[in-house]
């Protein structure tokens, strides 16, 4: 069952790796869809914990999978998940970087990143979509989102205040 | 530290490449500082000002080369930079030294999780965070979309793929091959009528 699991795991990494635009948020309703609708590894709310547990670290967000890879096989599956989440984005980067001088101008890259971003958007909008139904279950939820957001898109205070005092918001029963 | 006036240097091999270990421990340190996020910022203020390894010219084309390639923009600035300073072993050092460190913080907290993950005192307090997370999250989208929710066709592959990919919950891949390029397919369409509106008169 385990070794079943780091297969899944492994391969649904690899096969995303090329498809994290615009970073590893993106990723988020497809291993949501992944992990909870149709693996069953964890429940909404382990889900949106580990969520904010990778948020929370510092580093690259797309060590997210990481964790699920720990729920799915253990600590086998939480570094062959951060090893196979970024081998073939290395390998892509490394060889179009080698051969990059001057491709920048040129329009048919400029298309291809114009028009990727709005899919982007798109992806980055449905992972918040995501996260907000496993985590929002109330009034006080609701609240406590909505007032993150304006916060983060008005000011520009250190996120992990922000954490701190939604967690205290938590704590108080207030969620 | 070698100082902030290396970064008037002009672009080119002026300096000796740093070593390994330099550039791991740069990759690690610029992870470590990082918490709470900002790390681009990071990259920059650490890459330019204070090592002097890229002119801030070299900082812009690797930034924009990175968020146009797919993956985490931090992660590939990382392999971008290390391999402009050392080659392959330049950048395998470069992405470990970004990633060791955050995944050696993350087993922490998930094995605190695990542990504590049936206290309700816990269970209580991430209830918030978790509504935090979502607002920054939404945050975060909208931030980096306020030009393209302005431009009706940007706006309209945007609510197609929240459609899509957040509503309906279709696959990542056929949503992301289908409306990718299609979306490329109309600016590459809406490029060409301007051009051509400009040169007749």
């Amino acid at each position: 069952m385990k070794d079943n699991a780091l297969l899944q795991i492994a391969l649904i990494c690899l096969s995303l790796s090329l498809l994290a635009f615009g970073g590893g948020k993106s990723l988020i309703p497809e291993l949501h869809k992944e992990a909870v609708t149709e693996l069953k590894w964890m429940n909404d709310e382990r889900f949106v914990d580990f969520f904010a547990i990778s948020q929370t670290a510092p580093g690259p967000s797309i060590l997210f999978v990481s964790l699920i890879g720990y729920q799915a096989a253990g600590w086998a599956g939480f570094i062959a998940a951060a090893f196979l989440i970024m081998l073939p984005e290395f390998i892509l980067v490394y060889v179009i970087s080698a051969a990059w001088t001057g491709i920048r101008e040129k329009p048919l890259s400029q298309i291809i990143a114009d028009g990727v971003a709005p899919v982007t958007l798109g992806l980055l909008l449905s992972g918040a979509l995501v996260v907000a139904k496993g985590s929002i279950h109330g009034t006080g939820g609701a609240v406590v989102a909505i007032a993150a957001f304006l916060i983060f898109s008005l000011t520009k205070i250190n996120p992990l205040l922000v954490m701190g005092l939604a967690a205290l918001a938590g704590l108080l029963g207030w969620v | 530290m070698s100082g902030p006036e290396v970064s008037k240097t002009p672009a080119g091999p002026a300096q000796a490449p740093p070593g390994l270990t330099a550039i791991f421990m740069c990759f690690a340190k610029m992870t470590l500082v990082s918490f709470g996020g900002g790390l681009t910022a990071w990259s920059r203020q650490i890459l330019v000002a204070e090592k002097g390894w890229l002119s801030d010219d070299e900082f812009l084309e690797a930034l924009s080369l990175s968020q146009t390639l797919p993956g985490s923009i931090n992660a590939n600035l990382a392999v971008i930079a290390g391999r402009k300073l050392k080659g392959m072993s330049g950048a395998v050092s470069a992405i470990l030294g970004l990633t060791l460190p955050a995944m050696i913080i993350l087993a922490v907290l998930v094995s605190l999780y695990i542990s504590y993950c049936s206290k309700p005192a816990l269970d209580k307090a991430l209830d918030g965070v978790t509504c935090a997370c979502a607002g920054l999250s939404a945050a975060t989208a909208c931030h980096l979309g306020r030009k393209h929710f302005k431009k009706p066709m940007s706006l309209f592959f945007v609510i197609a793929a929240v459609l899509l990919v957040g509503v309906f919950r279709f696959s990542l891949i056929p949503v992301l091959l289908s409306l990718g390029p299609l979306s490329a397919l109309c600016v590459w369409l809406a490029c060409r009528l301007k051009t051509s509106l400009e040169k007749t008169p």
